[in-house]
């Protein structure tokens, strides 16, 4: 079990991903834009504008936590849960399709 | 030594089957767990309030009726099917439970497309089932019960289930004792390397004063 803060802190960047997601793609856009570029001084004011965002919008600062435990590391990315709790569900029959093999 | 692998998870796809019922592309198969996690905690959350409500009117005194078994749940496009399997489902029977765990539900998993229909299913035989049994030999060893009178017990209430197989295994600090062990009672036929064979399996930890011991119960229901 992780600590309640770090999983609070993930939450608040989830959020603030997803609050400022679209300001930071159309920003992106328009500065890599090469049907109508703009100019350095407009480059400038619009980095400037992307910079003044918080940091934690950026999706890179995200980072992948078991949703039950919050355990940062073993996660599966098509489950969100870490293997121990992935193995659990899977003998308590709650993961749809999933089987064990055995030969 | 050899390890005993959990009967549920080797027989799944063929005499087990999965609690939840629903597909979903890769990229959303993580939402739609955390929204089964939801849904399932809601239920017992709701069950269990509702259960020291009743117990302070001292209503019930036996803590093993209102037991759930599992909960399936189905998704559709537009509608997820909850199917609560209860052994005693004398609360959720009352007058305007369903509607009001309903409420609660909605609330919970807030999607706006999706209806919520809630099902109980009472259990023919509660005392077939593994976590009813559990249950029980937990109520009897927090009220200070001898742990094989509790086993024996739980055994003979098996009986007129008319089951083939039983097993019941405690283990930690039984009694109160320094050294922790584990005990264990058999009762019938328990073929747990073969596929075929129906066998309900539960693993439930007790707390007591002295620690924690783990109730595991096998079952086994019938030969297909």
């Amino acid at each position: 079990m992780a600590k309640k803060s770090l999983i609070q802190r993930e939450k608040k960047r989830q959020k603030l991903e997803q609050k400022y997601h679209l300001i930071r793609r159309s920003s992106k856009k328009k500065i890599r834009s090469k049907v109508s570029p703009l100019s350095l001084s407009e480059k400038t004011k619009m980095q400037e504008k992307l910079q003044s965002l918080p940091r934690n919008s950026a999706p890179t600062r995200l980072h992948r936590r078991c949703f039950l435990t919050g355990r940062p590391r073993a996660n599966y990315r098509d489950f969100g849960l870490s293997g121990h709790i992935l193995r659990e569900m899977v003998y308590a029959c709650l993961l749809p399709g999933a089987t064990r093999s055995s030969w | 030594m050899g390890q005993k692998i959990n009967p549920l998870g080797f027989r799944l796809g063929t005499t087990q089957n999965h609690h939840s019922f629903w597909f979903a592309q890769p990229k959303n198969y993580s939402e739609g767990l955390q929204e089964d996690k939801k849904i399932r905690n809601c239920i017992k959350n709701y069950i269990q309030k509702n259960r020291k409500k009743g117990s302070n009117r001292k209503m019930e005194s036996d803590s093993s009726s209102e037991v759930i078994t599992h909960i399936e749940i189905q998704k559709e496009i537009d509608t997820i099917h909850v199917i609560i399997h209860i052994g005693f489902p004398n609360l959720l029977k009352k007058k305007g439970a369903i509607e009001e765990l309903e409420k609660d539900l909605q609330k919970e998993v807030n999607s706006v497309n999706q209806r919520l229909n809630i099902a109980i299913e009472k259990v023919k035989e509660p005392y077939r089932q593994p976590n009813i049994l559990a249950e029980y030999i937990a109520f009897q060893l927090k009220n200070r019960v001898s742990f094989r009178k509790a086993m024996k017990k739980a055994i003979e209430l098996t009986k007129k289930a008319d089951i083939k197989g039983i097993k019941i295994q405690i283990a930690g600090r039984l009694a109160g004792k320094e050294i922790a062990r584990a005990e264990c009672i058999k009762k019938g036929r328990l073929p747990l390397q073969t596929i075929r064979a129906k066998i309900d399996y539960c693993c439930y930890p007790i707390r007591t004063i002295y620690g924690v011991l783990g109730v595991k119960i096998w079952i086994f229901v019938e030969e297909e």
